[in-house]
């Protein structure tokens, strides 16, 4: 019953979200952003490098980085902790299906479209510019990566927006995450760059493995490690944010119910 | 002009009355750009000038873009909302006002977020040091300018909606702007190029306007300057000829 409801809910976001409109919108702000920001990174490098990428590497890095922030549904932490903020969860909480699952289902499914949409965008646009592919088992490994990246992306998002439980308004964790997710996820700046200090503060949180480690992979840098990192935390995330879930649940009850 | 002056007070006064909300929001944008800002630090460093683009310059430009898209976007934001306006039918009730309509709809609402962009480029523009009234002034022209061009490119986005159904373009024509004026003008060649002056005029946000601050010449003054009222003139004339073209979008009248 539950495995039912949670694959309905899955395939039923995912034909909802198939609309000319937000493909197109997603599509155009992909190939906006990927351009510009891969063409400074490629007139930076010339033809040397910077930390070890060279022109071709940060393409293909763009490329796959903004593949997993733009097929996320923007502003999708505001929306659920609004859901939650304005009590709409309560309806949520009747069904017979833990909310959570439901939920994370639901917003997965969302994702699907335009991430089909993207990776294939992705993949003519570094090839049409690169002429080459840096690795192919790399690109391979980045597939499941890119999967793995927005399946952790969209349970983190849950996991802030529970804060809502308490202060009612998740607009300022929704912030907070995006800048985390900027500075810290290696989303137009691979973390090699960045200060030592500074990459090994990012690595103690998950933001890293959001967009960093496919971008990583697809660039050809072939580290399936990543990909085991990736699901070691969507565990520990779906964990943790079960337990907030159900403290959450549990105050709104005694409070609300 | 004085209801228009009106309408801008009233937005005002309505922005002003949440007064922690305008502050909170005001401080958000701000730690937005500080990223960008650091962002830009970080490729600079690691680069060195790019294409004769160094730190300041890149800067300078920060500084415009946040100046002129704070005002285009916080104090006439409503021209972002065009579509919306349109589609839903909530023009009628500003057609029905004995004034103008595109200053009207233009001026209708002031959002507190993006005023935080003009504070952020204002105080990056007098951080950056080498002060002077001449620079001030052509700063203060070149960010004027940037903010009409903004507008205008939005107004004429929003008009599609008069003539087909369509309003995606409208937001990937916003995104693309915002976007390539960000980057430094000289970095892009070729056919892309040639669209950001022509098609998107990123060019003429950001590119001039840098290049008129830091090393003037009366040419690309008159060059902006000419391109600003030539889109301002254009932008007025598709509203008002999508204007002829409207029926409602109400739900009373549609049904």
């Amino acid at each position: 019953m539950s495995a039912q409801a949670l694959r309905l809910s899955f395939t039923t976001a995912m034909r909802a979200d198939v609309g000319f409109s937000s493909l197109f919108v997603a599509s155009s702000l992909y190939l906006f952003v990927t351009t510009a920001v891969s063409t400074l990174w490629s007139v930076a490098a010339g033809d040397g490098s910077i930390a070890g990428y060279t022109s071709t590497m940060f393409v293909w890095y763009l490329a796959t980085s903004e593949i997993c922030t733009i097929a996320i549904p923007q502003r999708v932490l505001h929306v659920v902790g609004e859901t939650i903020g304005t009590g709409e969860i309560a309806a949520e909480m009747l069904r017979p299906v833990p909310v959570l699952p439901f939920r994370l289902a639901r917003e997965f499914g969302k994702v699907i479209p335009k991430f089909a949409a993207l990776a294939c965008l992705g993949l003519i646009y570094a090839t049409v510019v690169t002429r080459t592919i840096p690795s192919a088992l790399g690109l391979l490994l980045a597939f499941p990566s890119v999967l793995l990246a927005l399946a952790l992306h969209v349970t983190t998002i849950h996991c802030f927006a529970v804060a809502a439980f308490w202060f009612r308004d998740a607009g300022t964790t929704w912030f907070l995450f995006q800048k985390l997710l900027f500075v810290l996820g290696g989303l137009l700046i691979p973390l090699q760059v960045l200060p030592d200090w500074f990459e090994r503060v990012a690595w103690l949180t998950p933001f890293p493995l959001m967009a960093y480690a496919p971008a990583r992979l697809a660039a050809g840098f072939v580290e399936p490690w990543l990909i085991a990192l990736q699901l070691a935390w969507i565990i520990g995330m779906y964990g943790a944010t079960r337990l907030a879930f159900r403290a959450g649940e549990r105050k709104y009850m005694r409070s609300d119910g | 002009m004085r209801a228009v002056q009106h309408t801008l007070n009233l937005a005002w006064r309505e922005a002003w009355a949440k007064r922690t909300n305008f502050w909170w929001s005001i401080a958000i944008m701000v730690i937005n750009d500080l990223v960008w800002v650091l962002f830009w630090v970080i490729v600079m460093r690691r680069a060195g000038d790019i294409r004769g683009w160094s730190t300041q310059r890149v800067l300078l430009l920060q500084a415009i873009l946040t100046t002129s898209s704070g005002v285009a976007l916080g104090v006439l934001g409503s021209s972002r909302r065009i579509v919306e306006l349109v589609s839903t039918g909530t023009l009628d009730s500003i057609l029905s006002l004995p004034t103008p309509t595109l200053p009207q709809v233009l001026v209708r609402r002031i959002e507190p977020v993006h005023l935080g962009d003009t504070i952020f480029g204002v105080g990056l523009f007098i951080a950056l040091g080498g002060l002077t009234l001449t620079r001030g002034g052509l700063f203060v022209l070149t960010t004027l300018c940037a903010t009409v061009v903004l507008t205008s490119f939005l107004v004429m986005l929003g008009s599609i909606t008069f003539f087909s159904e369509r309003s995606e373009i409208s937001e990937s024509g916003f995104h693309a702007l915002l976007l390539f004026s960000a980057y430094p003008i000289d970095i892009f060649s070729g056919v892309l190029k040639v669209s950001l002056h022509l098609i998107v005029p990123a060019a003429f946000v950001t590119g001039l306007p840098v290049e008129i601050v830091s090393e003037f010449s009366w040419t690309t003054l008159a060059s902006l300057v000419g391109f600003t009222f030539a889109i301002a003139v254009a932008a007025t004339a598709v509203f008002a000829a999508g204007l002829r073209r409207y029926t409602s979008g109400a739900g009373w009248t549609t049904s």
